[in-house]
């Protein structure tokens, strides 16, 4: 069955990852997704290209020669969208700014990702999120304030890391614009940015620096520890990560009060639920770093396998700390189907629970005749 | 200011937290109506949540609530009792979309499950968020982002093995996952909306902590490794700089060219010999991705975060501030208006626009059903 999208043409023209997991989902989602090589050569190789361009046809032509923009006008004119990551003075110099498309004579919905957003001096300076959105955008000094022993900024866990779930809002607000053209009959251009992604993911803390002292409740140290690995300065120990007997990691985030007796009968330590150190949610603030300490040497009596049996079924939340060959074996993850092929990963919602079918990331040009003989099909 | 692309679709939202109000939150930037359903005696517990962010910081409860609430009106009803469902059907009667965060077990014990709801919207867009999916043995789990997206979502293991400390983890706290999490649960509904106009069919939509975690370290799951190219120098006075070598040979020597090391492996030691200031004018035109490493304090200054007006004053929120979503429509900024008070501020105004008479009003109210 289809997507959502079925029946509208996507025509994207990318050379990074923020839009090209855009088109990614579009074509998800049902969306005839075109995508523009440019090049003559080959796209690099390799688990992304397969990865960010399933689901996708491929046409080459040069924009920059006479021949090849007469390809990208007829284009043009079939598509609903055109998803591009130009800025918007390289687009102007291959005449594919919104102005230029909007001459066409089908009202277009012109989708840009950018670095650093539509406006301001730097609007055409290009990135990446490792560049826009983890070191400008603040998540490479944020994530070293919680961790002491972090003496310099963080490295990013993973490559696309801020440009995926970008390109998931961005897909998104193409097809507010689609049903915003619906009804009223008028496209929209929609933007989407690294660098606004950023602030939005560290939203509490840029409306707190944003706001200043009168806004603000604690602008401490509050939740820095105060030396590698203390971790007993945290207000909240249920909310923690803890260290298994087997050197593994177990987080557990019980916010509600009401689950501490269980917690501690679980962990084998039932006489610290009426302890008046721990009795209420006040005093477990108060000595959080003791509670952290007795948490500690409970967790480390036994393997993270073995405490996954104890603590099956709990009301409270804990989680084991995966890594990624755990996550792709997850009992949920499989369940849901979050892997789609070997080199292909779900993107992250779904609809009416169905599974897209994928088909491989195109050659370069592997489409070029079979489109434009359509267009000519559906032009005469 | 144009309006929203979603103008003219209602939202009820029956949801508490962050990940699913964050949803409503960016449904009503991109301009829907949306209406928070909350319980007349304990409100959304959020509102008096205490939040910390990344950094330590916090603001007051009143301004954390607006977060992910702004925009919206709230209806206090008591879902559990019949004459209160009555009313929350009628409201779902008016709607395009329904959303909530609730588990199985409470949306089939209210009665607003996807059969209860379609009975009477056989047309509404039905949208789901959960902490690990919408099958499999632990689906009707509770989850929360720390655990379920951070942790076993495979996030804080990459961060650490990236990031080599020889203690934990690095904590996630302050809705870092919950944030995204909202906004991509809005764009799967506005991709439904937009295929209920096209075809006339609604959808189910689901999220999850889980999905959400697995799009996003995804480029690690299919092997892809792009970090030995990524480097973080650091400057002179103490900054850093994060650029991006090129993958090819020539771009590797314009960059070491232009920072003026001999070689890829000199690029530590010639960053270290500037300032960040000089550098700024040194690399200003390189045709090679790069930017200085910035702290949030530095961030909420940037002149790109300001001109794109990514951070707004809440229109009728006295000196609190919200930060947009990532999307912007037609070239401006959304303009991000103040949230409901409280639980039930908006309780009369909805239901009169319903049809409901002041005196069916004040007999709920009597009741117990509405606030």
């Amino acid at each position: 069955v289809a997507g959502p999208l079925t029946g509208t043409r996507v025509l994207e023209l990318s050379s990074g990852d923020f839009a090209a997991a855009t088109g990614a989902l579009l074509g998800d989602w049902g969306a005839d997704v075109i995508k523009l090589d440019r090049a003559v050569e080959p796209r690099p190789e390799g688990a992304l290209d397969s990865h960010l361009n399933r689901n996708k046809r491929s046409v080459a032509a040069d924009p920059t020669t006479a021949e090849g923009a007469d390809v990208v006008r007829r284009l043009v004119t079939a598509a609903d969208v055109f998803l591009t990551d130009l800025t918007p003075a390289a687009a102007a110099e291959l005449d594919l700014a919104p102005e230029s498309l909007a001459a066409y004579n089908r009202p277009i919905v012109y989708a840009r990702g950018t670095a650093l957003g539509p406006r301001g001096p730097e609007r055409d300076r290009r990135g990446d999120d490792f560049t826009a959105y983890w070191a400008r955008g603040g998540l490479a000094t944020t994530f070293q304030l919680a961790d002491a022993s972090l003496v310099r900024p963080t490295e990013q866990p993973v490559p696309g890391f801020g440009a995926l779930p970008a390109a998931a809002m961005l897909a998104g607000g193409i097809a507010a614009a689609l049903y915003g053209r619906v009804r009223t009959g008028e496209p929209v251009v929609v933007d989407a940015s690294l660098l606004g992604l950023a602030a939005f993911n560290l939203a509490t803390d840029v409306a707190a620096e944003a706001a200043g002292p009168a806004m603000q409740m604690v602008r401490a140290d509050l939740g820095r520890p105060s030396s590698p690995g203390d971790r007993t300065a945290l207000a909240n120990a249920l909310v923690c990560f803890y260290r298994t007997g087997d050197g593994r990691f177990i987080c557990v985030n019980a916010y509600q009060d009401r689950f501490f007796p269980d917690i501690c009968a679980r962990l084998g330590r039932p006489h610290l639920s009426s302890d008046p150190r721990f009795a209420t949610h006040h005093a477990r603030e108060e000595h959080s770093a003791e509670l952290v300490r007795e948490l500690d040497a409970a967790f480390a009596q036994r393997s993270l396998a073995e405490w996954a049996r104890e603590l099956v079924g709990t009301e409270w939340v804990w989680e084991p700390i995966q890594t990624l060959e755990e996550l792709v074996e997850d009992g949920q993850f499989v369940a849901n189907r979050l892997l789609l092929d070997r080199t292909v990963v779900s993107g992250p919602v779904h609809f009416d629970q169905r599974v897209p079918t994928v088909s491989p990331a195109p050659m370069v040009g592997q489409h070029t005749a079979e489109v434009l003989a359509e267009l000519e099909e559906a032009g005469s | 200011v144009s309006p929203g692309p979603l103008e003219g679709v209602r939202v009820v939202e029956l949801a508490s937290f962050v990940f699913v109000p964050m949803a409503g939150a960016i449904l009503a930037e991109w301009g829907a109506d949306v209406i928070k359903v909350e319980d007349p005696e304990t409100g959304d517990p959020m509102r008096a949540l205490k939040v910390t962010g990344q950094a330590g910081s916090k603001v007051v409860p009143a301004a954390n609530f607006q977060l992910m609430n702004r925009g919206k009106r709230s209806v206090g009803i008591s879902a559990g009792s019949p004459e209160g469902r009555e009313v929350l059907y009628r409201l779902v009667e008016s709607a395009d979309v329904f959303t909530t965060n609730l588990l199985p077990s409470s949306r089939r014990k209210l009665e607003i499950d996807v059969e209860h709801i379609r009975r009477r919207n056989p047309q509404i867009v039905y949208a789901k968020g959960s902490g690990l999916g919408f099958t499999g043995a632990e689906h009707a789990r509770r989850g929360f982002d720390f655990a379920t997206y951070w942790s076993r979502g495979g996030i804080a293991a990459s961060f650490h093995e990236a990031n080599p400390s020889p203690e934990y983890p690095p904590r996630q706290v302050g809705a870092f996952g919950d944030f995204p999490a909202g906004a991509v649960l809005a764009s799967g509904i506005a991709a439904a909306l937009a295929g209920r106009a096209l075809t006339g069919d609604p959808s189910v939509v689901d999220v999850s902590l889980l999905s959400l975690a697995a799009w996003q370290v995804s480029a690690g799951l299919v092997g892809a490794d792009g970090r030995r190219r990524r480097l973080i120098l650091e400057t002179e006075d103490g900054r850093y700089l994060a650029l991006v070598l090129p993958t090819d040979d020539d771009g590797v020597a314009r960059v070491c060219a232009d920072i003026g090391a001999a070689s890829a492996a000199e690029l530590e030691v010639a960053v270290s010999r500037r300032p960040l200031e000089e550098w700024r004018s040194v690399l200003r035109d390189v045709g090679w991705v790069w930017e200085p490493v910035q702290t949030v304090d530095q961030l909420t200054e940037d002149p790109q975060l300001l001109a794109n007006e990514y951070v707004r004053p809440l229109e009728g929120a006295d000196g609190m501030y919200a930060i947009s979503g990532p999307v912007q429509f037609g070239g401006q900024p959304p303009v991000l208006t103040a949230g409901p008070k409280e639980a039930g501020s908006e309780t009369d105004e909805v239901l009169l626009e319903l049809g409901y008479t002041w005196d069916e009003l004040i007999e709920l109210k009597i009741n117990g059903s509405i606030l």
